[in-house]
């Protein structure tokens, strides 16, 4: 008995030791902070008319935006779940998911090209005779972007509410002869207060610690949330420690919403579990269904346009002389040097973690790894990545100190993402295999050959995957860290479209999506196996 | 004629063609037994509105109703479960079978406490449906039933999910309220035990077909070779 249970000790020990270090990590970077906000005049600055305007800024860009997405969501998960089969629905669906790997900055991009002054709208409207200089910078710019983002998040937090009521809820409102009125009253109201509270706090928290779309179309000093201040603030005033004030700032904002999504997330937990079926709307009025194909419509529109742009103003923009493929080669190579090992970093951290906190037996380990496994989204990155900034400043120099605190910090941030990935197939893995292991007695490194490997495969696969096209996306690290000689896709990208060079940065955008797919889909299949989804 | 009158009603559920025929006489309390995945609830389905078939009618009183919705049809389904919304009482509950909208007169009002305490609520109308049992739970649903005034009463597997002992006593309830208002009552179980208690007729469903309908007791009885494999005997 003691033979066998040793592995499953140690698998715990070696957990424990990742989240222990994780922890001591963060902690350290958040007493860097402090350290340095201690020098500056704290009480001074946070008092100033400065970090007030980014505050209210922030809050108003942020209700705005958790409004529109959610109520735009609900009409749009609503017409999917009453819409079950028509041709192209998979594939919109998979489109709902393209925004957690898309760049912040290609969206720009994309958005940009649209929406902007010499965008694909004004230029319609031109042809129809109306002369209209659309404005994307500042507050209609911001929020556009986040509903971008936002919506189908909405729409993918909400579906699972719809497919949660149960089959006979839908037999009971055509038994008694509901109106529309009484089905959303009686049946969908009581669903949404479950699962609006959580996707609503979700969203905003998103929308409150924004950084790349609110730097990049923001417009102007007044537009700024607490993370655009603290990298303005490092890397053109190169002033730690008011940098470091502006942080803890953004850290609290960010824990406030985090506390409320929380107390929101223990709702949406209950009534789950319930048997579904897909629902035969066939005798459906016509108004309602033409109205469903509108909103999907629409709302497919939003989001397959700025990807659609990006890809035609890319090809559109290799004809262009002025393009420095020199640069462009060496940010791509940049960009793939650095995210290739950050995603094998956030695999050696998280795997670990998970794997522990589903075998250990003890609740307080269990509580810990589970909270070493969420505090890098409990602590902004932009806090994270200023505290390692200011730490790796004392010991590193030039170009390893940005290889290094990059790979870190993007490693880290992703951590509680690939943790969501494979912590459902861990704990199916033990669920039905644990006490038969134990029973044949096979374990340690057996045990992960023959059985855990296979079997968590594809969830690796789609993890490293995902973590890999995180990494990709980051401007923060890069900013904080890079220096004139690293320069990867997205600060290219970010520069590119500073300086309004719009055939540059339209190749760049549809080369960093292309990447992106690219290695997603070879990392996902090489490693996931034939098995991967 | 007969009361409720199946006919040729064909349907298909993924691989398996359905093709049904029944005829059952006012006011008679019919079971319906066989092998799951035969096609019992889907009948019932078919019966109630909830599915549409590829051909044939089921005629009531003589009327083909098969185009008309769920509400509009002359019978009313009890489901094994969720019968209640957990958000509104138990009194409320039952409101919506005389109004979906719950705009009830003082008249109506009284109805729904009467029919609360014909089955033995009487007292609970102000509870939540997750502060009753699971039996207290569909005894609410078999009261909203009775406020929808509707001949045929349709039972989906209604008593799968409470104990032996209290089943006998909700299947003694439905046939008191099926002997005083000369109910029409078509119940699917699981369990011939059930049938046999609720006596009446049986009607024996098999691979998507009724291939026997006759008093409980001589189905039951029955030497066909497939109801004997499926009664285990």
């Amino acid at each position: 008995m003691a033979e066998q249970r040793r592995p499953v000790i140690r698998a715990d020990a070696i957990g424990l030791s990742v989240a222990l270090l994780l922890t001591i990590l963060v902690g350290a970077a958040l007493l860097m902070l402090f350290a340095q906000a201690g020098t500056a005049e704290a009480g001074a600055l946070l008092g100033s008319a400065y970090v007030w305007r980014i505050l209210r800024f922030t809050l108003i860009q942020a209700c705005i935006s958790t409004l529109l997405s959610v109520v735009f969501g609900v009409l749009v998960a609503r017409a999917f779940a009453r819409e079950t089969s028509f041709p192209g629905r998979r594939a919109l669906l998979g489109l709902m998911s393209l925004p957690i790997v898309l760049p912040s900055l290609v969206a720009v991009f994309g958005i940009i090209a649209i929406y902007g002054q010499n965008g694909w709208l004004a230029r319609m409207l031109a042809l129809a005779g109306v002369n209209a200089k659309p404005d994307i910078y500042g507050l209609g710019g911001v929020v556009l972007a986040h509903v971008f983002f936002n919506l189908p998040l909405a729409v993918r937090l909400l579906l699972p509410g719809w497919h949660s009521i149960p089959v006979e809820s839908w037999r009971l409102s055509a038994q008694l002869g509901m109106s529309g009125w009484a089905i959303f009253r009686l049946i969908e109201w009581p669903m949404l207060r479950r699962y609006l509270p959580h996707a609503a706090a979700t969203i905003f928290m998103l929308c409150v610690g924004s950084f790349a779309i609110v730097l990049a179309l923001g417009g102007g000093p007044s537009a700024a949330t607490f993370e655009v201040a603290v990298f303005e603030a490092i890397r053109f005033e190169f002033d730690p420690p008011k940098a470091a004030v502006l942080a803890l700032g953004g850290l609290t904002l960010n824990i406030i919403c985090l506390a409320l999504a929380q107390g929101a997330i223990g709702d949406a937990a209950i009534g789950s579990g319930w048997r579904t079926r897909e629902q035969d709307w066939g005798r459906r009025p016509l108004p309602a269904r033409v109205m469903d194909g509108v909103l999907i419509g629409v709302a497919a529109l939003l989001l397959a346009g700025p990807v659609a742009a990006t890809v035609t103003d890319g090809v559109k923009g290799l004809s262009e002389s002025a393009l420095d493929w020199g640069l462009v080669a060496r940010a791509t190579l940049t960009s793939i040097g650095l995210a290739l090992p950050a995603a094998l970093l956030t695999m050696l951290l998280a795997l670990p973690m998970v794997l522990a906190a589903a075998r250990t037996g003890k609740k307080g380990r269990a509580a810990i790894l589970r909270g070493a496994l969420i505090l890098p989204i409990a602590v902004s990155p932009m806090a994270l990545g200023l505290g390692c900034f200011l730490i790796l400043r004392l010991v590193l120099d030039g170009t390893p100190r940005a290889i290094f605190g990059i790979v870190l910090l993007n490693a880290i941030m992703v951590v509680p993402f690939a943790a969501a990935i494979l912590r459902p197939a861990v704990e199916r893995a033990r669920a039905r295999h644990d006490h038969l292991c134990r029973a044949l007695g096979i374990a340690g490194w057996a045990r992960w050959r023959l059985i855990d490997w296979p079997i968590l495969r594809p969830s690796i696969g789609t993890a490293l995957a995902m973590a890999a096209a995180m990494a990709l996306g980051d401007l923060i690290g890069i900013g904080l860290f890079g220096d004139a000689k690293i320069r990867n896709l997205t600060l290219l990208l970010y520069d590119q479209l500073g300086a309004y060079r719009t055939g540059g940065a339209a190749v760049t955008a549809a080369l960093l999506m292309l990447l992106i797919f690219v290695l997603y889909q070879v990392i996902e299949r090489g490693v996931g196996g034939r098995a991967a989804p | 004629m007969p009361h409720l009158d199946v006919k040729d009603l064909a349907f298909r559920y993924e691989d398996m063609a359905m093709q049904f025929d029944l005829a059952v006489e006012r006011g008679t309390f019919l079971s319906i037994i066989g092998p799951s995945g035969a096609g019992k609830s889907t009948l019932l389905s078919l019966i109630g509105g909830f599915e549409q078939p590829l051909s044939g009618q089921v005629l009531v009183d003589g009327v083909d109703i098969t185009p008309l919705a769920p509400a509009a049809r002359p019978c009313t389904t009890l489901f094994q479960d969720h019968n209640l919304f957990a958000h509104l009482s138990v009194e409320r509950n039952v409101a919506l079978g005389i109004d979906p909208d719950l705009r009830l007169s003082e008249v109506q009002r009284a109805e729904v406490r009467q029919s609360l305490a014909d089955v033995g609520l009487a007292g609970l109308e102000h509870r939540l449906p997750g502060q009753l049992s699971g039996g207290e739970r569909q005894r609410a649903a078999i009261a909203r039933c009775l406020v929808r005034h509707r001949p045929i009463l349709l039972l989906d597997e209604p008593f799968a999910a409470v104990g032996p002992g209290l089943r006998r006593e909700m299947l003694d309830l439905v046939r008191a309220l099926q002997a005083r208002l000369g109910l029409t009552v078509i119940m699917v179980t699981h369990d011939p035990g059930d049938a046999r208690h609720a006596a009446g007729r049986t009607a024996f469903v098999q691979a998507g077909r009724v291939v026997l309908v006759d008093d409980t007791e001589r189905v039951l009885g029955s030497q066909m070779p497939d109801v004997r494999a499926y009664l285990g005997s």
